[in-house]
């Protein structure tokens, strides 16, 4: 899901931001500007929304909740964003019924709401009636007919006060004061007009799957195995996802054992469920600078002390990493583990060169300490040889492996997984079953049917080709409309490219002009947690096709051109608002780092 | 009665007028009213012409909406509408126009230069920056003249950080202010018709005064309602807002930001649609003063109804 958001995107913004729902892009602030768009135009579907920007500190998972609440509960589910209990009460009513596989989540729901069967009566009563407010509940409970149930009267719930929200407050844990919504959110929330080019998002193009396809392999589903795909399945997930998941890890040459798997709801759950397992408040994360905005709100919400090492252009700077291990040490700290995005970084664009990654591996060796490598866009290469991952190289010993069907088939199935040493795979189940139970028993259906075409690779070759060319638009428009000073990463693979300006133009502000020239994209600061990342922008090539790639980025050139030009009127510096008439190619934007 | 709630648009604070427009609505259905939603487009006219509404909730923040834009349509289609006039608005959201107006009321207002961008690319205006910066000494406030919600706001430490601070501000106007720094607590009075609410102080609990994340957070900054303020103070920080109100021609409501420093009170701006969020300060302050927000809005409504309105 935009500070930039959320974000979005804005942010002037502090630190930890929005919670990305999805793997790899800042889809939550995207799906957020949606909530903005939808509530906007179509005043019936606002509620949830307005209701959820409202909830302010518990915004992301309130967003969470709502899409959740929606799917398993009903209506009713989203219209309570802030109350998690809708979607809880139809896992857990529906479980008394059928004990699922996973045996040990009954127990946690059990004293907490004894009210639940009452309410999961409501929640399968509900879902003819509009969606009513939390504060009419206590008369629906009670409630014995469908007649008896009273027409709700107002569409929305009602509005908390100052004072309640003050009462609110005083509610919340300790770890929500890092869990923050984002005023480039608010920003992001004018990128849903349409005249906007959004090089915002982190969205594949799911328009290129083949809409037949899809409905040949739903109603496959529907015709021989409706009562099974609608069902509770395993925790772990079932083993003919896990063959589809070998399929894809053995197409960049690993192969897991497949009890060391687990399906999981997003690539973006995966990284839960590790700092679940993993982290206790106060614990170190190291991660990559820049890193997977996405990442960052995770590794907050478990009150993670997160350090990051620099990249350059051959990923993050394993000398850097190798003096920080050893400082720690004098400290007498270590870290939980190290999270890279070793291929086609989110958002840097920059890929772990094979030196790097050796000796990445040997670290973690040597220190015992975990790798976490997440692989979204491992197998979206344009150019360049294949590297090995790092999984393969350490042998799944060091390294807990992230991956998603998200970037290869679509972000919408919620589909990834994570692979894991038998002992922390133990773990990470135990925390997957209090999560959700399961992952979607339909979707793992779907997949199923999908790669039985035998035809996901050609698919993904046919996305390689699409975005290949997009990133080449890119960098060439880039060449053509940023300025001189400007610095860009070119990618060989993956979603997006990082621009770094001049250290006097702030990414945030910026933003606010280029919405004005109907032209998004995402500030850098949401993937650093100490605020820096004001200079640069994350531009994504994947989600617009090359018409748009290129105007987009005509226009951000401009009002970059026009600061430029202002900065050195205002310093009375000559600055030249034109770009330069020879671009340099592979302009990396790292160099400053290096000599600092 | 028939109530258009105008929210939304495009202004850079669509997501804080969605909300705001959202919870309007709510109360307004609540209180029995019939609700037209609007989000601000343009079909805006064709609307309110279709639907002929008794009266227009303006719940817009930002350029558009908060600018006399859409108050002056209301007023051509002879439409009543919630909050100040049109011209009242153009003053509010124009901070040069609205310190202009109540420095010549003999309010005090830290001292101020304002420039366009034209003057810097085409008349030098760089090399006057020293002169005005040895006036108004450091740190000092960057601002752009239109803008609301602390968006491009920034402090400069030093000379050296001006130029920047000003692309920053530059990014949301063609105009900007450069502020004299003033240190103090920082309190808002919001104006209900020509009755003060309780004060209400805003204590940032990290992070810097002028930050937009904050307001729009729980927790972050803790607001205290009525602020504590001897009887004394309060007199002269009410009694500043409703005169800076007065100058500024606001109708309605507003709500007046200031800073109460050692001197006594230095008005800053008003906000001509205060946000009416779970978060805003003009809810909370109505309802110190025992106001839910619903008999706000009612309030909100009967004003932009009497006859003296608009």
């Amino acid at each position: 899901m935009f500070a930039l958001g959320a974000a979005v995107a804005g942010d002037a913004e502090p630190d930890q931001r929005q919670g990305e729902d999805d793997d790899h892009g800042f889809d939550e602030e995207r799906d957020h500007d949606d909530d903005h768009g939808r509530q906007g135009d179509d005043e019936g579907e606002g509620p949830g929304a307005a209701a959820l920007a409202a909830a302010g500190a518990v915004d992301d998972i309130a967003d969470h909740d709502a899409a959740e609440g929606g799917a398993e509960g009903g209506q009713q589910g989203a219209e309570r964003p802030v109350d998690q209990e809708p979607g809880d009460e139809a896992d857990h009513g529906g479980q008394d019924r059928h004990p699922p596989a996973g045996g040990a989540m009954g127990a946690g729901g059990a004293g907490k709401h004894p009210d639940r069967d009452a309410d999961s009566e409501v929640g399968e009563k509900v879902h003819v009636r509009k969606p009513n407010r939390p504060g009419e509940r206590a008369s629906i409970r009670h409630t014995s007919s469908m007649s008896e149930v009273p027409e709700p009267t107002h569409r929305r719930r009602a509005h908390t006060s100052g004072r309640d929200l003050e009462r609110y407050a005083g509610l919340f844990a300790e770890r929500t004061t890092v869990m923050r919504s984002s005023a480039m959110r608010d920003l992001m929330a004018i990128t849903a007009r349409p005249e906007v080019i959004s090089l915002a998002g982190g969205l594949p193009d799911t328009s290129t799957f083949p809409p037949q396809s899809f409905a040949a392999q739903m109603t496959r589903i529907a015709q021989e195995s409706a009562a099974k795909a609608l069902q509770y399945g395993p925790t772990e997930g079932f083993e003919e996802t896990k063959d589809c998941i070998l399929e894809v890890m053995g197409a960049e040459g690993m192969l897991p054992d497949p009890d060391d798997i687990i399906v999981t709801t997003g690539g973006q759950q995966a990284i839960d469920l590790v700092c679940k397992t993993l982290v206790d408040p106060g614990d170190v994360v190291i991660c990559e600078a820049p890193t997977y905005p996405g990442a960052v709100p995770v590794f907050c919400s478990y009150q993670a002390d997160v350090t990051q090492v620099e990249c350059d252009e051959d990923g993050m700077r394993i000398d850097v990493l190798e003096k920080l291990l050893a400082e720690l040490r004098a400290e007498g700290r270590k870290p939980k583990f190290i999270y890279s995005v070793p291929s086609f970084q989110n958002p840097a664009g920059v890929t772990l060169s094979l030196e790097r990654r050796r000796r990445l591996v040997e670290l973690a060796r040597e220190e015992e300490i975990l790798v976490v490598e997440d692989n979204p866009y491992g197998l979206l290469r344009y150019s360049g040889e294949p590297m090995p991952p790092l999984y393969q190289l350490d042998g799944g010993d060091f390294v807990i492996y992230l991956g998603t069907f998200s970037k290869i088939l679509s972000p919408g199935i919620r589909l990834g997984w994570a692979v894991a040493p038998p002992p922390v795979m133990e773990k990470i189940v135990l925390g997957k079953q209090a999560a959700d139970l399961c992952t979607s028993t339909l979707t793992q259906y779907f997949v199923r049917e999908y790669f039985a075409e035998r035809r996901w690779q050609h698919y993904v070759n046919d996305l390689v080709e699409i975005y290949r060319r997009r990133r080449d638009t890119m960098i060439e428009a880039l060449r053509l409309h940023f300025p001189a000073e400007a610095t860009w990463t070119e990618p060989e693979g993956g979603l997006f490219i990082w621009a770094t300006l001049p250290d006097y133009i702030d990414t945030n502000d910026l933003l606010a002009k280029a919405l004005r020239a109907d032209v998004a994209f995402v500030p850098g600061q949401g993937a650093y947690v100490d605020g820096r990342g004001t200079h640069s922008m994350r531009l994504n090539f994947s989600g617009v096709d090359e018409d748009e790639i290129r105007e987009g980025v005509r226009r951000i050139g401009k009002v970059i051109a026009e600061q430029v030009e202002l900065y050195g009127t205002l310093t009375g510096e000559q600055r030249l608002p034109e770009p330069a008439e020879e671009p340099e190619p592979n302009v990396l934007p790292f160099r400053k780092a290096e000599e600092a | 009665m028939k109530v258009a709630v105008l929210k939304g648009g495009r202004s850079l604070e669509r997501g804080v007028s969605l909300r705001s427009g959202a919870r309007v609505e709510d109360a307004l259905e609540r209180l029995g009213h019939e609700v037209l939603p609007i989000d601000v487009g343009p079909d805006l006219v064709k609307r309110l012409v279709a639907e002929r509404p008794d009266v227009a909730f303006v719940a817009m923040h930002g350029v558009g909406g908060e600018d006399g834009t859409v108050q002056e349509l209301l007023e051509i289609l002879g439409i009543p509408f919630t909050g100040p006039g049109a011209a009242a608005c153009a003053r509010c959201m124009d901070k040069v126009q609205a310190k202009d107006a109540i420095d010549e009321a003999g309010l005090p207002t830290p001292d101020w230069f304002a420039f366009s961008q034209t003057a810097f690319r085409e008349f030098g205006a760089a090399d006057a920056l020293g002169r005005l910066e040895e006036t108004l000494g450091f740190p000092l406030v960057v601002k752009p003249s239109r803008g609301g919600s602390s968006l491009g706001v920034k402090f400069a430490r030093s000379p050296g950080e001006v130029p920047q601070a000003l692309v920053s501000a530059f990014s949301y106007d063609d105009r900007v202010l450069l502020e004299r720094f003033v240190d103090g607590r920082e309190l808002a009075v919001s104006i209900l018709g020509d009755e003060p609410l309780p004060v209400v102080e805003a204590i940032l609990l990290e992070g810097d005064r002028y930050d937009f994340e904050a307001r729009y957070e729980i927790g972050r900054t803790r607001f205290v309602c009525p602020a504590e303020l001897g009887a004394e103070e309060e007199r002269a920080v009410t009694e500043a807002a409703l005169a800076t109100y007065r100058a500024l021609g606001c109708t309605g409501f507003a709500r007046v930001d200031l800073i109460l420093g050692a001197e006594g009170p230095w008005l800053l701006e008003a906000n001509a649609i205060p946000g009416l969020t779970d978060t805003s300060l003009l809810p909370q302050a109505a309802e110190a003063a025992g106001l839910s927000f619903e008999q706000l809005v009612e309030r909100i409504l009967d004003l932009a109804l009497a006859p003296a309105a608009h």
